[in-house]
């Protein structure tokens, strides 16, 4: 193997993971220079620094780019970082307490910093000495889920996507955030998610004159939905905004239902939007969203039925836990989709009238813990046996052992009003459920305990989990 | 010059030893290094054309690329750039079965999907040998690729003390 020329061993070595490589460099010396010379592959390797880590020096002949700090750090940080703080693009801070001076004089010493990530940082604020000169960073990503008291550090520092999240946020905290907002001109995706009211932040004017225009932005709630000029906020991106994500994860009130009506009317006009996620909120009463091409539907969001609303360009849809798909929806959307995804669906009868559309462009068909009917299994194996081209992916999907199901479809599907209302009421019947189990869901995660709980790992990771916890008990 | 043409014209080409190999011009183009030869070309050329050279493939080689060219023609190739950006994809039976080969016969499709450059059949045969790397310490790679080990007990130490800091425990 050794023979082979070094371009070829870099792509074979960049296949691997963290520990084959650390293996490779003990095999031979070439392979250990290959590794330690090479960006890609030296890349790969996070100098992680754990509890431990506190007792040891660090003695680096590689020039590493990425560090995590989990609990603590290596005795000589800042010695290391001194030398080699230039070639560090990535600080991954994890349950760990520093004082404000040595995280300046990181961040001084990293000045090309890409990609800074705080997870339960907490700073000693007691200490002084915090003014100037602030680092000049040019961020391409930050995540903030800690005090946001650490933006008092990074107030002339300029980024791209912010992602933060927290659980307690003082005023001052959301004071410094609006300040950060502001001074930026570069950010384009946005990424919030609340578990206490600091969705508030949507409905400060301050942030209706800023530099940015947003590409992205990802709103998952908690517990509050920005209400007041919120709509005002996402106008001012609307030129711009390429995907929005709006999570909600409690049921939306009534109040609820006149903002989701202006907010999507904003999201028809939005001419760049193309990808757009969506739980708990209803899109109804609109025409046609010619834009958007990929839709993801989750948890009550729905379309009204009564009304035709047309996705004419979608080329995916992604259903979580979808209550019901009305056909008029299907009839007008269906000949674009080249990927479906239909995830958690106790009745998916409806996929019966997708599949025999016979001038149907989709590519990808993926089924996840749902229920079929005999007709929809036939109806996928002559879509098999059509084109050939199609990707198929059934993951623990049950038989339905219901015979009425299929019997209500037969009378649905021969459209008879009557039959859909039954299938609508249902759904209603079905929100109301859900809305208890979600309530007792967030009681419990309001408690301190729970809280720890879910922030004592890798956040998203955490709610995924969560989400797929509460589709579980769904689909139970 | 028409390669999209609905007839499949026969190509021959010839390997570093001499042996003539006759194959189809939609199989062929799958390799970016004839695609751009053909194109070079121009009018009427390709009926007309002569073997081509291939001086860096041998042919128990060449047969074997045939075989996989030949058994592709009619998928979409995706690009390097594409198969640089996928992460766990998935591998046709197909292809696993193919790749079962001793690893100097394995060393050598490596050389020539790469001098021929057929991004698809590099990544799987270069994906392969990584494949057989995963999961094995030092001493069971160098046994199973031969390599010889020509490190002093002193530098492998301070070796192995650096990587402690990036091991994923």
């Amino acid at each position: 193997m050794e023979n082979l020329p070094q371009e070829i061993l870099i792509k074979i070595f960049d296949d691997l993971k963290i520990n084959d490589l650390l293996s490779l460099t003990l095999v031979c010396k070439d392979f250990n220079d290959i590794i330690s010379n090479t960006k890609q592959l030296v890349e790969k390797l996070v100098l992680r620094f754990t509890a431990q880590a506190k007792n040891h020096k660090l003695e680096a002949t590689r020039k590493y780019t990425k560090i995590s700090m989990r609990y603590s750090y290596c005795q000589n940080l800042l010695q290391f970082l001194e030398k080699q703080g230039e070639y560090i693009t990535n600080i991954r801070f994890m349950f760990i307490k520093m004082e404000l001076w040595t995280l300046k004089a990181i961040l001084n010493f990293c000045r090309n910093l890409k990609n800074l990530t705080f997870l339960n940082f907490q700073v000693d604020i007691t200490s002084s000495g915090v003014c100037e000169p602030l680092p000049k960073l040019k961020l391409d990503y930050l995540c903030l889920n800690c005090d946001r008291r650490v933006l008092k550090l990074l107030m002339k520092s300029s980024v791209k996507s912010l992602m933060t999240y927290s659980v307690y946020s003082d005023e001052l905290e959301l004071k410094l955030l609006i300040q950060f907002l502001k001074n930026q001109k570069y950010l384009e995706k946005l990424e919030f998610s609340s578990f206490r009211q600091d969705t508030r932040l949507f409905e400060s004017d301050k942030l209706n004159e800023v530099d940015f225009r947003l590409k992205e932005f990802n709103l998952q709630s908690f517990l509050s939905f920005p209400m007041a000029n919120f709509e005002k906020f996402l106008k001012n991106h609307s030129e711009s905004l390429e995907r929005v994500l709006l999570k909600q994860f409690h049921l939306p009130s009534r109040s609820h239902a006149q903002l989701h009506y202006e907010i999507s009317e904003l999201f028809r006009e939005m001419k760049n939007l193309k990808k757009l996620e969506l739980r708990a909120f209803h899109i109804s009463d609109i025409k046609t969203f010619h834009y958007v091409e990929e839709l993801i539907l989750e948890e009550y969001s729905n379309i009204d039925s009564k009304i035709h609303t047309k996705f004419p360009n979608l080329k995916t849809l992604r259903l979580f836990s979808p209550l019901s798909v009305h056909e008029s929806f299907l009839d007008f959307s269906i000949s674009s989709i080249e990927k479906l995804e239909i995830n958690y669906a106790k009745n998916i009868t409806w996929i019966f009238i997708i599949l025999n559309i016979k001038d149907t462009n989709l590519k990808y068909l993926k089924i996840r813990d749902s229920v079929m009917c005999d007709d929809t299994r036939k109806a996928i194996e002559n879509l098999c046996n059509n084109s050939k081209n199609i990707k198929l992916e059934i993951i623990q999907t049950e038989k339905s052992n219901d015979d009425e199901i299929d019997f209500k479809f037969q009378k649905e599907n021969s459209s008879s009003e009557s039959s859909n209302e039954t299938e609508e009421d249902e759904g209603e019947e079905e929100i109301e459920d859900e809305e208890e189990s979600d309530d007792d869901e967030l009681t419990d995660g309001t408690e301190d305990d729970e809280l720890e709980f879910i922030f004592n790992e890798d956040v998203s990771r955490e709610i995924e989990n969560l989400e797929n916890f509460l589709k579980r008990r769904r689909m139970e | 010059m028409d390669i999209d043409r609905p007839s499949d014209p026969q190509v021959s080409v010839v390997s570093s030893d001499g042996t003539m190999f006759h194959t189809t011009l939609k199989s062929i183009l799958l390799s970016g290094t004839i695609k751009d030869m053909i194109e070079h070309i121009g009018e009427g050329g390709v009926e007309n054309m002569g073997a081509i050279p291939l001086q860096n493939v041998d042919s128990k080689t060449l047969e074997i690329v045939i075989k996989w060219i030949e058994h592709h023609k009619d998928n979409i190739q995706p690009t390097s750039e594409e198969i640089k950006d996928k992460t766990a994809d998935f591998i046709d039976p197909w292809d696993e079965n193919f790749l079962e080969m001793d690893l100097d016969k394995l060393y050598n499709l490596i050389t020539a999907a790469n001098y021929l450059n057929i991004p698809q059949l590099l990544w799987l045969s270069t994906r392969k040998i990584a494949m057989l790397i995963k999961n094995r310490t030092p001493q069971e790679i160098r046994s199973l690729f031969n390599i010889e080990d020509d490190w002093t007990p002193q530098e492998i130490e301070a070796v192995q003390k650096e990587n402690q800091w990036c091991e994923e425990k």
